[in-house]
């Protein structure tokens, strides 16, 4: 399987629009997280089993991740839904023994069979491969392994561990040996606050584009917390993006899993996904552009205006899936990178067309973070690989 | 020059009497290790010594020593040397190790990469030490010294891996190091200090003496400082074998190019996956 997971969340109506979104073909499947839905129906929330079941009822595929890199981050806290799967055992929580990460991994392996979810080990966040962080994720992903020979495998890490070059490198080196038949890749972010992808750090992306090139070479690799940006990846090898309609879904936002964060306004606009622009901009921009030129801008949003946040949800998902498909259909390495830059130039001449026509309801900053900066990292990683 | 409360010389005859073999003439020597021929039970075999020195070098040579052995004693292929007897400890406390290996007929690489070789003698490299390797690494065993030393060609033109000496099991070290082995011109990325041999370390190894016997050059130039050679080795892509000996077999210069990938990610991983693709060319014997 392949498209899109729709990442999980706390809103109310969360779990009836992600099994929505698969009923309608919009989503593939689902990823359950310990800290949007609890192991057991409690007031507001359905109990993870139901929400697994109405997944795949609905025809998607559910993935339980334990999200221990979230869990084990400094200041981590909002655990009133997590403490309900009971994930850490008699040693307590942490990974820093071979007991608590062999009882851990226990733990999440026994919670994902009762949910019928694939085995997916947990892992911790790398900031540096010569870290105790970078030790521990070996340790735990080699306990995963012995435990179930065909475990999914995680990865993640900071833009510094992204960009370590040749250390980042042998570290994939031990990660492929692994052998595990699918990667959950995750760039953890360090702070959260606007809206759209903050890929700045091109050497980092660049990366996770190499990295990922090199895991799906013998594996299938699920781009998480990414949405739109994780198209990059796609042309790298992924099949599989995270995504979803909140930002901390589409991005791993570190302050949702903190109660005490403030983090701004989370949801400041209603917005509109411009799938040919490969980007999400707000509903006025998308009423601006509906007005200079409706033909132009069904084209560029890849159906018509989404009447509704609803709707919009899932266009917003269909749009990505359909990239993901057309990208995922190309085989040859080279010509997937060629197809992706196509789209990506043609998206930059319809922002220059729509800052010529309606700026500054669409502005240079908008095209800067969609598509030239994701353009940019495209170019080093496929340069650099001789795929340009 | 006399150690503890022996001479080399009474080191020796005291070896060979432990071992029980006899008629040794000397075949090498190299610092602290000797290796003889001799006969076992009527056998031409082995005998390796190896002289402890004093203090906590001498454990650490007492150990690898050990290790070499019991390596060799856990694999078992005609591609790799076997091991005929223990690793006996010479004198109390000891100040030497001791032990008995099959003898092998004909010469290490050195002396065969004079001469540019054929694609068949290449691919019959890569055959037969992919074999060794696989019996290695399906151990979780690393060689990390693969290098002309440590391969030999017997008169019948096979290979056999040799001197696991710096060999280790991939789970039971340190993940990191600051002395790495490997000889110059065959270490892989992973043996620059801080790096971490695996088993697709061997096979960039083998890339290279593959390489280096097709064309007669270094993928990467060993000479300059070792610093220098560090540096090339982490950030330069090897050139293609086809630049360096274009009238090579196509088949031939993917699989060395894949070996020598700078990045252990993109090679074969292990000997098992080196051979599934040489048996895809048909070229596995």
């Amino acid at each position: 399987m392949s498209g899109v997971i729709v990442h999980d969340g706390r809103r109310p109506g969360h779990h009836t629009w992600a099994v929505g979104a698969i009923a309608s073909g919009a989503a593939n499947g689902v990823f359950i997280s310990p800290f949007s839905t609890p192991r057991f129906a409690i007031p507001r929330y359905i109990s993870g089993l139901d929400f697994a079941r109405n997944a795949s009822s609905a025809g998607g595929e559910t993935i339980f991740d334990a999200m221990t890199h979230a869990r084990l981050l400094v200041g981590s806290n909002r655990t009133d839904l997590y403490d309900t799967w009971e994930l850490w055992d008699s040693a307590g929580v942490g990974v820093d023994t071979p007991l608590r990460q062999q009882q851990h991994v226990e733990q999440v392996f026994a919670r994902q069979t009762e949910l019928g979810s694939p085995h997916l080990a947990p892992t911790v966040t790398i900031n540096s491969v010569s870290g105790d962080n970078g030790r521990y994720s070996l340790e735990m992903a080699w306990i995963a392994r012995g435990i179930d020979e065909r475990a999914w495998q995680s990865v993640a890490g900071s833009r510094e561990f992204w960009r370590s070059g040749v250390s980042l490198d042998a570290h994939i080196g031990s990660l492929v040996e692994l052998r595990a038949p699918v990667w959950v890749v995750t760039v953890t972010n360090e702070l959260v606050l606007g809206q759209t992808p903050d890929l700045a750090d091109r050497q980092a992306y660049e990366g996770l584009l190499r990295s990922i090139h090199s895991l799906s070479e013998r594996s299938r690799v699920i781009i998480a917390y990414a949405d739109m940006s994780g198209l990059l990846s796609v042309g790298a090898g992924a099949d599989t993006i995270g995504a979803g309609w909140d930002r901390a879904m589409r991005t791993f936002d570190p302050g949702s899993f903190h109660i005490d964060s403030d983090a701004g306004i989370r949801i400041p606009a209603s917005y509109v996904t411009q799938k040919n622009l490969f980007a999400v901009l707000r509903r006025d921009a998308a009423e601006a552009i509906e007005r200079w030129n409706v033909s132009d801008a069904r084209r560029i949003r890849g159906r018509s205006m989404p009447t509704s946040d609803q709707i919009e949800r899932v266009h917003h998902l269909a749009s990505i899936g359909e990239h993901v498909a057309t990208l995922s259909s190309i085989r040859d390495r080279a010509a997937r990178v060629a197809a992706l830059r196509l789209q990506y130039e043609s998206a930059a001449t319809d922002f220059d067309t729509l800052i010529d026509a309606i700026g500054p309801a669409v502005r240079v900053a908008d095209k800067t973070a969609w598509v030239s900066t994701q353009l940019e990292i495209l170019r080093a990683y496929a340069s650099n690989e001789g795929l340009w | 020059m006399k150690r503890g409360n022996v001479t080399p010389d009474e080191m020796l005859q005291e070896s060979f009497a432990a071992l029980g073999v006899q008629h040794p003439t000397p075949l090498a020597q190299g610092g602290q290790k000797w290796v003889f021929r001799a006969e076992l039970a009527g056998q031409p075999v082995v005998v390796k010594v190896v002289a402890l020195p004093s203090g906590p070098a001498g454990l650490i040579a007492l150990k690898r020593a050990h290790r070499e052995v019991e390596l060799l004693g856990a694999v078992d292929s005609p591609f790799v040397v076997k091991v005929l007897s223990d690793a006996v400890e010479i004198g109390e406390p000891a100040e030497a190790i001791a032990w008995v290996e099959q003898f092998l007929e004909g010469e290490d690489l050195s002396a065969h990469l004079q001469s540019t070789w054929t694609d068949d003698e290449v691919f019959g490299l890569l055959s037969d030490v992919g074999h060794a390797l696989q019996a290695c690494h399906n151990l979780s065993v690393v060689h990390r010294d693969l290098s002309p030393g440590n391969v030999r060609r017997l008169p019948s033109g096979s290979f056999v891996l040799m001197d696991p000496g710096y060999a280790k099991h991939l789970r039971l070290a340190a993940i990191t190091g600051i002395f790495q082995p490997g000889t110059p011109g065959f270490r892989s990325p992973e043996h620059v200090a801080g790096g971490n041999p695996s088993a697709a370390s061997d096979i960039y190894s083998l890339g290279v003496l593959g390489y280096y016997g097709r064309c007669g050059q270094f993928p990467i130039d060993p000479t300059g400082s070792p610093v220098d050679y560090d540096r090339r080795l982490l950030n330069t892509p090897a050139p293609s074998l086809r630049a360096a000996a274009p009238d090579a077999d196509t088949a031939l210069v993917r699989i060395i190019d894949r070996c020598l990938q700078r990045q252990p990610a993109r090679r074969f991983l292990d000997g098992s996956e080196l051979l599934e693709q040489l048996s895809a060319v048909a070229r596995v014997r």
